[in-house]
């Protein structure tokens, strides 16, 4: 057990995170590729919150997500699927 | 000889009223400290509107802010454990000095930006590196000024950052909308910076610098010994050996970013929920006030408790507060039970953020800390990262708000599961660390020889 350099429960949370990660991207990308090009990542690029701060209403409008079209138009994006790390996803992702 | 070192302060010290401790006093200055640091988080929400729209005078597009902020987290991430090793090496003085100049320094830059890397550069690195140094070694810093009832410094130091999360959020709404974005941000530096570098003058590392003892010290406690700078070094670097060994090292960190994660999808989704449930936007915001408000009593609360009843089980409780109250978002329509939930979920979400500093000192003693707390908010706002873009991704492929809030359970609950993988509280995880250390680099040297000549 000792050869491992970390903890068996720390290895076993991170990777179900990357797990996460991964299956939730592919959906998204196998998503992007067929009906929503380009809304992808404006959809991720906005959808982050800072340590002990609280969004305000305006940044929290920006993260609902019927305003992903709204984003997309905003930002110079191809489709997540002709990106390098869009197919990784769905090449790493057994399920998609 | 040695006591007419630092007379000034020594002085005050001796002459505080009614025998008041100067840890009380390094309390007060580290809470002003987080007060304003915590502008800065606060700017990170507030900044949006006038970056996005004409009006302001910048129109960047959504995606541009957003990157520059996801830049500002990582950056910040990054650096957490680098902080806190400059905290550690250098001494919190020399970091709040540094910290002061350069959040003045940035502010006023962050004032006259016209390009999209301006804010990328002030904003995404310059001012991160700022709020790492006011969250790491500048909150760390109580840890040496306390040998009993920490609990309650850091409380207080915490309860602060709360209070200051509401006064900054008002503060910078309220001059950007009289002073500009100019105007605001220079103001800000100037007064903020100034605050802060003025405040270090009164500000010591350790309580032997005014040649008194932490406060809480009884007669038959070791006296703080004053070492040579080569000795400090080889002891950081020795207590950081032996802490990296232990499980709680690794699992820390991982705890509070799954309890942020947990955290941080409710921040972020809980008024968009409201609204979609057809209450006001502006009714719906105040869900985020009572989460604020109510968090200000378990943060201060938290370390307090931690230190009485064992960190371990306090962190457990706040954990599961924070991750049982989210079930009422599943049902929630009326206002009052949005309203309810943001009382509930504030005391989990204050509690969850808190204990940390009373915890390490339960497991790792009274060593150099301030790079362990480092990676402990390493992970923090790592939490905050993943959590928002696994959010994001789960809410575009399945277009309900259900998935994320279950989301936001598992991570709070998957935390409460490996709090309960470590050691007692009361079972200090590294009790011979200075046995590696040669006799005259340990806290007791007199002790450390007699035990290796037994």
């Amino acid at each position: 057990m000792r050869s491992l350099p970390v903890p068996v429960s720390f290895a076993v949370v991170v990777l179900g995170i990357i797990a996460l990660f991964i299956f939730f991207g592919a959906w998204a990308v196998s998503v992007d590729a067929a009906e929503k090009e380009q809304s992808l990542t404006a959809t991720i690029v906005s959808g982050t919150v800072g340590y002990g701060s609280v969004p305000t209403v305006d940044s929290l409008s920006a993260n609902q997500p019927n305003l992903a079209p709204h984003l997309a138009s905003l930002t110079d994006t191809t489709s997540a699927a002709d990106t390098w790390w869009g197919q990784s996803l769905i090449l790493a992702c057994p399920l998609h | 000889m040695a006591l007419s070192a630092t007379p000034t302060l020594s002085t005050i010290a001796t002459r505080l009223p009614f025998g008041i401790h100067y840890s009380w006093v390094i309390v007060g200055i580290l809470a002003l400290v987080q007060i304003i640091g915590s502008s800065i988080g606060m700017a990170a929400g507030v900044v949006v509107t006038p970056l996005t729209t004409a009006d302001g005078g910048f129109g960047w597009s959504v995606g541009t802010i957003g990157a520059a902020l996801m830049v500002y987290y990582l950056v910040s991430a990054a650096f957490a454990p680098i902080s806190g090793w400059l905290g550690d090496r250098y001494g919190a003085r020399n970091m709040m000095i540094f910290g002061g100049a350069l959040y003045g320094v940035s502010m006023l830059l962050l004032g006259i930006i016209t390009q999209p890397w301006h804010f990328f550069v002030t904003f995404g690195v310059l001012l991160s590196l700022t709020q790492s140094i006011s969250m790491v070694p500048l909150m760390a810093a109580v840890n040496l000024w306390f040998r009993r009832n920490l609990g309650l410094g850091v409380g207080i130091l915490w309860g602060a950052g709360g209070v200051g999360t509401a006064i900054m959020a008002l503060l910078i709404s309220y001059l950007i909308g009289s002073l500009g974005w100019q105007g605001t941000f220079w103001s800000i530096g100037l007064v903020g910076g100034s605050i802060v570098l003025a405040l270090s003058m009164f500000f010591r590392n350790r309580p032997s610098d005014i040649q008194i003892e932490p406060y809480g010290t009884r007669p038959d406690d070791p006296t703080e010994i004053i070492r040579p700078d080569a000795i400090e070094k080889l002891r950081i670097k020795v207590f950081n050996k032996h802490v990296r060994s232990t499980r709680a090292f690794w699992n820390l960190p991982l705890i509070h970013g799954l309890g942020c994660a947990g955290h941080g999808i409710i921040l972020i989704y809980s008024v968009p929920i409201a609204v979609q449930e057809g209450i006001s936007l502006v009714t719906a915001a105040a869900i985020l006030s009572l989460i604020s408000l109510f968090s200000v009593g378990s943060r201060f609360g938290t370390p307090i408790m931690a230190e009485r009843f064992g960190g371990k089980r306090i962190m457990i409780l706040a954990l599961f507060v924070q991750g049982i109250t989210v079930l009422a978002l599943f049902w929630a329509s009326d206002v009052w039970m949005f309203y309810v939930f943001g009382v509930l979920f504030g005391i989990g979400f204050g509690g969850e953020m808190s204990a940390y500093m009373v915890v390490n000192r339960q497991y790792f003693g009274e060593g150099p800390i301030a790079t362990t707390y480092g990676f402990q908010m390493m992970g923090a706002l790592m939490g905050h990262a993943i959590a928002t873009g696994l959010a994001g991704l789960v809410i575009y492929v399945t277009g309900s708000y259900g998935p994320i809030l279950a989301l936001s359970m598992a991570f709070s609950f998957v935390g409460v599961l490996m709090i309960l993988t470590l050691e007692p509280s009361h079972k200090m995880l590294i009790p011979d660390w200075e046995n590696s250390l040669s006799p005259e680099a340990r806290s007791t040297p007199a002790i450390g020889v007699a035990s290796a000549g037994d």
